[in-house]
């Protein structure tokens, strides 16, 4: 175990922010903290890294628990803020070498570190720029940089993408995966489900300070998804459809709304052919059919009976 | 030690960067100040304030020059400043001295007139109490306005003198703390001293911003997750920030006195440490504010609020005397420590003086810093 937590608990005054939070993550893997704003996420990786301690629970880093401060576990994390932590009056290069002296780093090793961590985050031909003058998807790069130049063997990044442009998302992404590769165990925590549904092999969502659900995603989805949804686009609607379609084997339910018709249906057992006939015995055409598979957004409004994102 | 030193340069290079603005309020905006109060108000700001001070006046001469110098005590314009009282000895005088009925005993010697008649340094000889500098200064000021003074100085001139050099001797009086001072400053070695001063009480806001940033808040967290100790993060940062403010005072010390010939004294190591020990404190002070409120904005109104009216109450923007037991609220201005260590030093008043202020000082600081380490633990995380 890379990570472990045993039953974490912090309060502010009356808000139980983390709530007996208990998360193992192993070695090599890409691990999702998925939850709403005010989920708790940034609070528990606060305990992991010491800088807010627990009311009460343990946290273990490399296999030793994190009380104190602990230079070796220290030097072989790096960790990527949710808030931009990067000086502006500082130069892309002085930023990301000033963190990497405090992790160490000297001489030759350090400047050919930082250059490759400029190189990987893409800001190679910037780095005499100061942050001032970069947009916000160059400044969060940056900010990642500080975190990888001493190459750490965990990462942890509280939300990294954050409030910045597709291009700049999608290259985070890659470097995630990236530095994956190259043999770092990541804790990746989001509040869009689709980053981590993409990027993360295991995942906790969270919501509340309580972990609802952790897992691989498979195993997540498949706790809510014995059921399938099945959207369908009608180009007239008849009031007799429902009961008809019903009567389909595998139909567990179907609803009405407009000229759209929702089937809930048990996974795989339904005839998308013998649905169709269904509907054009009635006299309608179908203008689109939809089969929607489970997401983690389904599986957190199962869990919570609310959406990620509101 | 590396990881100390990485988070003070780096903290200083960032200070040093952030030209403009920081140099125009900590160097440029002093020495404008220095220049203008020194200057433009300079012949105007004393008088209405300080009133009519009671001088002793010990005659042993009685030659022509000691003649010219009654008249010119006489004079209107002085009469305002001052109320001569004819003594008859030396002794006599230091007892008014020390019974407070006189701030300071001006004496002609028996070979006075003599002496300046033959071309030779002719001292007059002024006692002061150290409880009343300012009206000291007064009295100098008016002593030396003799010496330089048109009228008296073509009198001497046509009587065929060289313009007398204007040495005060310096006699030192057994177990009294009464000493005699040397120079006298003018209006603008007295504003390089309160401006400088100021300056470096402004300075405490560079502890309140680098405090925030570095310590407290986004970045300051980041470091903390860093292999490096607290401990070693605040070193750096006060001691970068020390530095910084150093540098100021170092460069308004050198241009006003290469500029404006402003007054630094003999003993400048001194001079400089009392300085140093000011940027300390004043550093001490922000951290404690921005460590006491945990917010940048309000730390540093706090802080400019404060230089405000401490630099009022220690006579920084003018000479204010505060009478009586109120006058001890001085000493919780760390202006008026500063100050009076370097006005102490320049013009060579009582040691013991110099080392109570450096003294109240070096409290000032540990008190600061112990607030902000006390104050930083009890911050909830
Ligand atoms: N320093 C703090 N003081 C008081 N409440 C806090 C503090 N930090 C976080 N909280 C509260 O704890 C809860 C969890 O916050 P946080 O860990 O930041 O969530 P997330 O990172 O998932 O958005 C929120 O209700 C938040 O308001
Ligand atoms: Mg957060």
């Amino acid at each position: 175990m890379i990570i472990k937590t045993t039953d974490l608990v912090k309060r502010f005054g009356d808000t139980l922010a983390v709530d007996h939070v208990n998360l193992g993550i192993t070695q090599g893997e890409i691990f999702g903290l998925l939850g709403p704003n005010g989920a708790g996420k940034t609070t528990t990786i606060n305990m992991l890294v010491g800088l807010t301690s627990p009311d009460a629970g343990e946290v273990a880093i490399f296999g030793k628990k994190a009380n104190g401060h602990n230079n070796e576990v220290r030097r072989n994390v790096g960790i990527v803020p949710q808030e931009l932590a990067i000086y502006e009056d500082l130069t892309a290069r002085e930023n990301v070498t000033f963190f990497a002296r405090l992790y160490g780093l000297k001489g030759e090793q350090l400047q050919t570190q930082v250059s490759q961590a400029l190189e990987f985050t893409g800001l190679a031909d910037r780095e005499k720029q100061f942050p001032k003058k970069f947009s916000g998807g160059m400044k969060r790069r940056l900010n990642i940089a500080c975190a990888i130049a001493h190459q750490p063997k965990l990462i942890i990044m509280d939300e990294p993408t954050v409030g910045i442009d597709p291009q700049s998302r999608n290259h985070i992404l890659d470097s995630v995966r990236l530095l994956n590769k190259q043999g770092a165990t990541v804790l990746y925590t989001s509040h869009y489900m689709e980053e981590v549904e993409e990027l993360c092999s295991r995942v906790a969502i969270m919501d509340q300070g309580r972990i609802i659900a952790q897992g691989t995603k498979e195993e997540l989805k498949a706790l809510v998804a014995e059921e399938e949804r099945i959207v369908i686009e009608l180009s007239a609607v008849n009031y007799t459809l429902v009961d008809e379609l019903k009567a389909v084997g595998g139909v567990n339910e179907a609803t009405i709304a407009e000229n759209t018709v929702t089937l809930l249906a048990t996974k795989n057992t339904v005839s998308i052919g013998r649905v169709v006939d269904v509907i054009n015995a009635t006299g309608s055409d179908v203008l689109s059919l939809n089969v929607e598979k489970p997401t983690l957004e389904s599986v957190f409004l199962t869990l919570t009976g609310k959406k990620l994102r509101d | 030690m590396r990881q100390i030193f990485t988070i003070f340069y780096y903290t200083l290079l960032r200070n040093l960067r952030d030209t403009g603005e920081t140099v125009l309020q900590m160097v440029v905006f002093p020495i404008v100040l220095i220049f203008i109060l020194g200057n433009a108000l300079g012949g105007t700001f004393e008088q209405p304030q300080i009133g009519v001070s009671e001088i002793g006046y010990v005659r042993l001469d009685q030659g022509p020059v000691a003649d010219y110098f009654e008249e010119f005590l006489a004079g209107d314009e002085i009469a305002k400043l001052l109320n001569v009282n004819q003594v008859d000895s030396r002794q006599q005088g230091l007892e008014m001295l020390e019974d407070r009925e006189i701030v300071a005993l001006v004496e002609l010697g028996e070979d006075f007139s003599q002496r300046v008649m033959e071309g030779k340094t002719s001292p007059i000889l002024v006692t002061t109490h150290p409880a009343s500098p300012f009206r000291a200064m007064v009295i100098e000021n008016i002593l030396e306005s003799f010496i330089q003074g048109g009228n008296t100085l073509q009198a001497l001139t046509s009587m065929g003198v060289e313009q007398p050099e204007f040495v005060f001797a310096g006699g030192i009086i057994e177990d009294k703390s009464i000493s005699t001072t040397g120079l006298t400053p003018r209006a603008i070695d007295y504003y390089g001293v309160t401006m400088m001063v100021m300056m470096v009480m402004y300075g405490a806001l560079y502890a309140t911003s680098g405090m925030s940033s570095s310590y407290l808040a986004t970045i300051g967290q980041r470091i903390k997750t860093t292999p490096v100790r607290a401990a070693q993060q605040y070193i750096g940062l006060v001691l970068a920030n020390v530095l910084t403010v150093f540098g100021q005072v170092v460069v308004i010390m050198a241009f006003s006195g290469l500029v404006f010939q402003v007054n630094w004294g003999d003993n400048l190591p001194l001079v400089l440490l009392i300085a140093l020990l000011m940027v300390v404190l004043a550093i001490g002070l922000g951290t404690m504010m921005v460590m006491l409120v945990q917010d940048e904005r309000r730390a540093s109104s706090i802080i400019s609020t404060i230089t405000v009216i401490s630099t009022f109450i220690a006579g920084g923007y003018f000479r204010v005397n505060i009478p009586g037991v109120a006058g001890l609220i001085q000493y919780l201005s760390p202006n008026y420590l500063a100050q009076t260590a370097i006005f102490n030093t320049v013009y060579s008043g009582p040691p013991q003086q110099t080392i109570i202020m450096i003294a109240a000082m070096l409290g000032a600081i540990i008190i600061t810093f112990g607030i902000a380490m006390v104050a930083e633990r009890r911050a909830i995380r």
